[in-house]
C-alpha cells in the first residue's frame, strides 16, 4: 500500500483562512439519520454541512451511515453560496440489516415482550384479586367480632347476612386468585422458556457504521494546532 | 439467591394466610341471640327449693344460671327470657347479671305432688318478640 502523508500544521482550525477569493458551499443531504461526511478533492474531510472554499471546481464524496457513497461535483464562485443537494440511497447491506433487524425485533416481541406483558398483566390481576380477597377476609373477621358481641337478635341476623355476603365474595375472589396465580405461573414459565429459546436461536443483527473515510485521514492534535495525515492507496 | 428465597417464602406465606378460610365462620351459630343458634343448652339449674311467700303460701323457687361463656361479650345487665312450665302459657321474665358475669333467672311455681317441675326456657327475640333457642329441662326438690 502506498502511503502519501501530508504534514500540515495549522495555527487556526480552518485550513482555508488565507486571503483568497472564496465562496461558501452548503451540503443539503437528505438522509434520515441526519449525519454525513464529505471528502472534497480527496483531501478535505468535512463533518459539517457548510464550509468556505476558494473559488473553483471541486469533486466531493458524500457518505452517510447506511447509504451508498455518492460522488458529485460542484463549482464555488467567489462571494456566493453553492448548494449541493443530494438524496443518497440506502445500500443493500443496510437494507438487509433493516429487514433482519425488524425480523429480529418481531421475534423478540413474540418471544419475550408479549408473553412477559401477559405474565405481568396476569400477576397484576392476581395481586389485585388478592388485595380484594384480603379486604373481604378482613371485613368478614370484623363482622364476626360484631357477631360475638351482639345481644340483639335483629342485629345478629343483619350481621350474619353481611358475613355471608362478604364470605361469598371472599370465596369467589379466592377462586379467581387461584386461577390467576396458576395462569401467572404458567405464563411466567412460558416466558422463560420462550426467551431462552429465542436467545439460543437468534442473534441480534449488527451493521458496520464505520466511515469509509476513517482510514484515510488521521488528525493528530498538538499544542499549536493539529497535524492531518492523508493516506492514499 | 438467599434474598430471592426469602421473598418467595414471604410471598407464599402471605398468599397462604390470605387464602385460608375465615376462622370463626363455621362457629357462627354460638350466639344465644341468634335465631339459628345450634349450641348446647345455654342455662343450667343451679338451685331448687321451697319457700313460703309473703301471704303464707308455699312456693317452689328454681334458680337458673346462664354461664358467661354462653353469652355475647357485650350484653346488658339484664335481658328478657320466656319461660313456660308444663301445661302453662309462656311468661316473660328477666335474666340479670350476677357478680361473676354469669346471669341468673329465678322461676317461681306452685308445688306439686311428685316434686318434679318441667319447664322450657327461651330467649326473647327483638325481631318479632318471638321466643328462640328454647331448651326444656326438669328440676326436682
Amino acid at each position: 500500500m502506498k502511503h502519501l502523508t501530508f504534514l500540515i500544521s495549522f495555527f487556526v482550525l480552518s485550513s482555508y483562512s488565507f486571503a483568497q477569493e472564496k465562496g461558501q458551499v452548503r451540503f443539503l443531504v437528505n438522509v434520515d439519520n441526519g449525519y454525513f461526511e464529505v471528502v472534497i478533492n480527496d483531501t478535505l474531510y468535512l463533518k459539517k454541512f457548510k464550509d468556505s472554499l476558494p473559488a473553483g471546481n471541486y469533486k466531493a464524496e458524500i457518505w452517510s451511515p447506511g447509504y451508498v457513497t455518492e460522488n458529485t461535483e460542484f463549482t464555488i464562485e467567489s462571494g456566493k453560496t453553492t448548494d449541493v443537494e443530494l438524496t443518497p440511497v440506502h445500500n443493500n447491506n443496510f437494507t438487509q440489516y433493516e429487514y433482519d433487524y425488524k425480523e429480529y425485533r418481531n421475534k423478540f416481541h413474540k418471544s419475550l415482550t408479549v408473553p412477559l406483558s401477559v405474565t405481568i398483566a396476569s400477576a397484576l390481576y392476581s395481586g389485585t384479586v388478592m388485595l380484594r380477597m384480603y379486604n373481604f377476609r378482613k371485613a368478614t373477621s370484623e363482622e364476626l367480632t360484631l357477631y360475638d358481641l351482639s345481644s340483639s337478635s335483629s342485629e345478629v341476623v343483619q350481621i350474619k347476612e353481611r358475613i355471608n355476603m362478604l364470605n361469598d365474595k371472599f370465596t369467589y375472589n379466592r377462586s379467581l386468585f387461584y386461577t390467576g396465580s396458576l395462569l401467572t405461573t404458567l405464563f411466567a414459565g412460558y416466558t422463560i422458556v420462550s426467551y431462552l429459546r429465542f436467545k439460543r436461536r437468534y442473534k441480534e443483527p449488527t451493521y458496520n457504521q464505520d466511515s469509509p473515510f476513517k482510514d484515510r485521514f488521521t488528525f493528530i492534535p498538538h499544542l499549536t494546532g493539529f497535524t492531518m495525515q492523508l493516506k492514499f492507496g | 439467591m438467599i434474598r430471592l428465597k426469602i421473598i418467595i417464602l414471604s410471598v407464599s406465606f402471605l398468599m397462604i394466610s390470605c387464602v385460608k378460610d375465615v376462622p370463626g365462620i363455621s362457629d357462627m351459630s354460638d350466639n344465644i341471640f341468634d335465631p339459628d343458634y345450634d349450641g348446647d343448652k345455654w342455662y343450667e339449674v343451679s338451685d331448687v327449693y321451697q319457700y313460703v311467700n309473703s301471704v303464707g303460701l308455699p312456693r317452689i323457687r328454681i334458680n337458673l344460671e346462664i354461664p358467661s361463656e354462653f353469652l355475647p361479650k357485650l350484653v346488658p345487665n339484664s335481658f328478657s327470657v320466656g319461660i313456660r312450665f308444663e301445661g302453662d302459657d309462656w311468661i316473660n321474665t328477666g335474666a340479670t347479671v350476677v357478680s361473676d358475669g354469669d346471669f341468673e333467672i329465678a322461676l317461681d311455681t306452685s308445688p306439686n305432688i311428685d316434686g318434679s317441675y318441667c319447664f322450657e326456657v327461651g330467649v326473647i327475640s327483638d325481631i318479632d318478640e318471638g321466643i328462640i333457642n328454647i331448651f326444656p329441662d326438669c328440676a326436682s326438690l
